[in-house]
């Protein structure tokens, strides 16, 4: 891959751009390299980063930190700030996880004993099709129907642009990637958008998601526009 | 402005461009959508920066991207060696349905800017979208000489006579839009 690293001129945008810029790019002879490099991200991205279980830990440690650290920020005086490391937040969740009356003791709780949430409802491209803000419209309902705090919502798009790079073809063309990598172009977005549930409510909250999910995810009904400047 | 209305109003705006014969790629979106939101008032929130060729939104690439993921929008791949163009896809007509009223408020401004740029390509639109930058943050009361003096300066690779008939056009069609806006 390294080999066929290249800085190459950009491939125009449309029919009327003379571009004189140059960006990364590939030899043809590297373009199955960049392919696997790029899948092997968006599996590492769908398996690990966002598994909902990874997921859910990040949300119970924020809500700790929210109630123990003072004003539930940290400190931005740069001594304050640097004397605070895992260790202290290992330390604290650790030990609040034992005291009922330790600030954050039922997040560190649920870190500590693993009683995190379960995950209620994840995006599938059925209710896409209906509503792409199903997973709000599920969250909302249940918090609506249950409380709020049996239940959290995580939220997640890929940022960035398209896998669009410059490769420099055998006869010394230059071309977009995605013209010619029917593999790049196949590359699917990172996306997630789940809902967890407290175990205590978990089988309730789920028979009552399948019985009503259908009029649940519906878009709601849009409301008058207001004439608000930008 | 919701996810949902915003996404309803880019892709009309997309849909439109290609009717009217825009190549449509992302750098033609960004600038017409930073006009679209500046000059006729559409209030898509998006933060815009002056980058390296005009206006540019960190956001509004982020959204691209998520309407792909929610399959609202997808790429082209276009006649080798050119970039690809965004087109929308049927799902997309979901969206048009369930926010008509806001499609249906924005509409004639969505045209006017759509017919106005459609045979733009991107090193035109950036002269555009800059000249209309410069006079939007001197708030329209600075010279032609100053904002083009502006213009070169900020982007020295726009020759300085591109620039002024950049400024000229955009004052006319900042005119026309103050006249769409008042009807």
């Amino acid at each position: 891959m390294i080999d066929t690293l290249r800085i190459l001129p950009v491939h125009p945008s449309d029919e009327k751009e003379k571009s004189n810029e140059t960006a990364l790019g590939v030899e043809e002879g590297g373009i199955q390299s960049a392919e696997a490099l790029l899948l092997a991200r968006y599996f590492m991205y769908s398996q690990v980063y966002m598994h909902p279980i990874r997921r859910i830990y990040d949300i119970h440690l924020r809500d700790f930190l929210e109630e123990w650290l003072e004003g539930g920020k940290f400190s931005i005086d740069l001594s304050d700030h640097l004397v605070i490391t895992d260790n202290e937040v290992t330390s604290a969740f650790l030990s609040a996880a034992i005291d009922k009356n330790s600030n954050g003791h039922l997040h560190a709780e649920r870190i500590v004993k693993r009683k995190h949430f379960k995950l209620i409802y994840e995006r599938n491209p059925n209710d896409i099709e209906v509503n792409p803000e199903a997973g709000k419209a599920v969250y909302k309902a249940l918090c609506e129907h249950f409380d709020a705090e049996y239940f959290r919502h995580d939220k997640y798009f890929q940022k960035g642009e398209a896998l669009d790079f410059p490769v420099r073809m055998r006869d010394d063309q230059i071309v977009p990637s995605l013209a010619i990598s029917a593999t790049l172009k196949a590359v699917p977005i990172v996306a997630m958008d789940y809902v967890f549930a407290n175990r205590d409510i978990l089988n309730k909250a789920t028979k009552w998601l399948r019985e009503n999910h259908d009029d649940i995810i519906k878009p709601e009904k849009e409301e008058e526009i207001d004439d608000e400047k930008t | 402005m919701k996810r949902l209305n915003r996404a309803a109003i880019i892709t009309q705006l997309i849909d439109k461009l290609h009717k009217y014969g825009s190549w449509c790629g992302e750098t033609h979106v960004q600038k017409i959508t930073f006009i679209l939101q500046n000059l006729m008032q559409v209030p898509l929130k998006y933060e815009f920066i002056l980058y390296k060729h005009g206006p540019f939104s960190f956001d509004l690439r982020d959204e691209l991207t998520s309407l792909r993921a929610d399959g609202l929008i997808e790429l082209e791949p276009q006649q080798l060696p050119y970039g690809p163009k965004i087109v929308t896809t049927s799902r997309s007509r979901n969206i048009a349905a369930t926010c008509s009223k806001t499609i249906a408020k924005y509409n004639n401004r969505i045209d006017f800017i759509a017919k106005t740029f459609n045979d733009k390509g991107v090193t035109e639109l950036e002269r555009l979208a800059t000249a209309y930058f410069v006079t939007m943050v001197n708030n329209s009361v600075v010279s032609v000489d100053e904002r083009v003096k502006q213009i070169t300066k900020l982007k020295p690779h726009i020759l300085i006579d591109n620039a002024r008939s950049a400024v000229s056009e955009i004052d006319n069609i900042i005119m026309q839009a103050q006249h769409l806006l008042k009807q």
